[in-house]
């Protein structure tokens, strides 16, 4: 056990920070790109406070044609957008980019999907009350939401640190890569069982962390 | 609560940015992630004096495996047919020709392995028919002209060392009486290009050869155990035995007219000059 840390420690301890890096970064970003998107997808249905089902319809199309790109084909096909932003197309900080490209929609759909729950009596009393389209998006979308969207935010956190197991393909490294390279190319069944217990530990720390936010935060009796 | 848990996050994101930006190295140089042509080209890299492996890793070496790297080079691993595109972002990258001739940059290769090496002995690219047909006429033929001074004189000629000729050989061509058509599997390039290059030559001995293209490696040999290929034209000798051994097939190497050469290839960096000091 001693020898396998010895031997293995530092490339599963930096293995560790790159996979968390490559996904609480892309997280980030996607929601800060897909929490807007996921908003004007609900709002614009017919039926919605801004109904403009046309616009709804291509921007929805929109959405599922990057959803619907193969993530290991994103990589490639966003490297030129990835130097751009990143300056580089190699290493961690270059995967964040076609990784955040990647989750943003989803988080697009995970939010519309926890804005569809809402009864529509909340936001009819809000409206009846005289609130703006942008109260109720704030004050009464959003913020009804929140223990839905913190659910939302595990299965977006889980999903994106699945997805940095591919990043291995542009030298970002991450645990997936580990595993990968060692553990299956070159048959370390010990570095594959170390990595899959890593992995399973992180897992379970982050969807504890977010059950107990979105607790905290659901205000329903239950 | 919240606080305690966005501070936790916040740290977790600090102590990850400050380990995956501080790690940055001299020389970054790209190899391929797998295990065969990752250690191939690691190999390639201690031929050229830019680092020494541990005694007795051979062909399956990683960067785990480097026991002295004196200019302090960073070994980036990753997806081999993604290195070309990398290349702005490297100083060098160590690619399969196939790879660096499909992506345009053959002609800038710094330095190859050559035919002597034992990755070139090992992972030549043979000529593969399913097993009892090796004798026959019309698989004689091809083999011959294949080896033929004509074709490996073209090989050598046409591909800026990103393929390499193993070397002629005098094979016999039977006698064909009756006209043949061969069908045979191939990739893209160079296999295909070879074969059409050897296709007129054969016509003038009756036998028709009938290229198939394939981008991928399982298909043109269960076509040639199932009989819809007569022969196929694409992977080197390991390739073979593995795909023998996992499928259960029955597939003999005939010939083996070409290598395809590992190369360091110039990124940020011109050339090797700088490993000299």
């Amino acid at each position: 056990m001693a020898e396998f840390f010895a031997e293995y420690g530092s490339l599963l301890w930096e293995g560790t920070l790159e996979t968390l890096y490559m996904t609480f970064v892309p997280t980030l970003v996607a929601y800060l790109i897909g929490l807007p998107l996921g908003v004007l997808l609900t709002t614009t249905k017919s039926g919605g406070i801004m109904a403009a089902p046309r616009f709804n319809a291509v921007f929805g199309w929109f959405v599922n044609l990057f959803r619907s790109i193969p993530f290991m084909i994103l990589i490639f096909f966003v490297l030129p957008f990835t130097r751009l932003i990143a300056g580089t197309s190699i290493g961690a900080t270059a995967a964040n980019v076609p990784l955040s490209i990647a989750a943003a929609p989803f988080v697009a759909r995970m939010v519309e999907q926890s804005l569809e729950e809402i009864d529509a009596g909340v936001v009819e009393a809000a409206r009846c009350m005289g609130a703006t389209n942008w109260q109720i998006i704030t004050r009464v979308l959003l913020v009804e939401s929140v223990p839905s969207l913190l659910r939302g935010l595990s299965i977006t956190i889980i999903t994106i640190f699945g997805y940095t197991a591919v990043t291995g393909a542009v030298g970002a490294g991450g645990l997936g890569n580990i595993a990968f390279r060692f553990g299956y190319q070159r048959y370390q069944s010990d570095v594959m069982y170390a990595t899959i217990v890593l992995v399973v530990i992180l897992v379970c720390i982050i969807q504890s962390v977010c059950n107990l936010l979105a607790r905290k935060a659901d205000k329903r009796n239950r | 609560m919240k606080k305690l848990i966005s501070l936790a996050l916040c740290a977790v994101l600090a102590v990850s940015l400050a380990a995956c930006g501080g790690k940055s190295g001299g020389y970054k140089i790209g190899i391929p992630a797998d295990a065969t042509n990752g250690g191939r080209a690691l190999q390639l890299l201690q031929d050229q004096g830019i680092l020494t492996l541990t005694e007795g890793v051979g062909l399956e070496a990683t960067e785990r495996d480097i026991a002295e790297n004196p200019y302090n080079v960073e070994i980036v691993p990753m997806e081999a047919a993604a290195l070309p595109s990398s290349l702005p972002d490297l100083d060098f990258a160590v690619i399969n020709g196939n790879y660096a001739s499909g992506a345009g940059i053959g002609d800038t290769v710094l330095v190859s392995e050559d035919a002597e090496s034992v990755a070139a002995q090992t992972y030549g690219n043979v000529l593969a028919v399913k097993e009892g047909r090796e004798t026959e006429p019309a698989i004689q033929a091809l083999a011959a002209v294949l080896m033929s001074q004509d074709v490996q004189d073209w090989i050598a000629a046409n591909y800026n060392g990103v393929v390499m000729p193993m070397g002629a050989e005098e094979l016999t061509i039977p006698e064909i009486t009756e006209p043949v058509t061969l069908k045979v599997g191939a990739s893209p390039s160079p296999h295909a290009e070879i074969l059409e290059y050897a296709a007129p030559i054969l016509a003038e001995h009756n036998v028709t050869l009938e290229i198939v293209e394939f981008d991928d490696y399982v298909m043109p040999n269960t076509a040639v155990e199932d009989g819809s290929l007569d022969a196929n034209y694409f992977q080197h000798q390991p390739y073979l035995d593995d795909f023998n051994a996992e499928q259960g097939t029955h597939i003999v190497s005939v010939v083996t007219p070409h290598y395809e050469p590992m190369g360091i290839y110039p990124g940020k960096t011109a050339d090797l000059s700088v490993f000299s000091k």
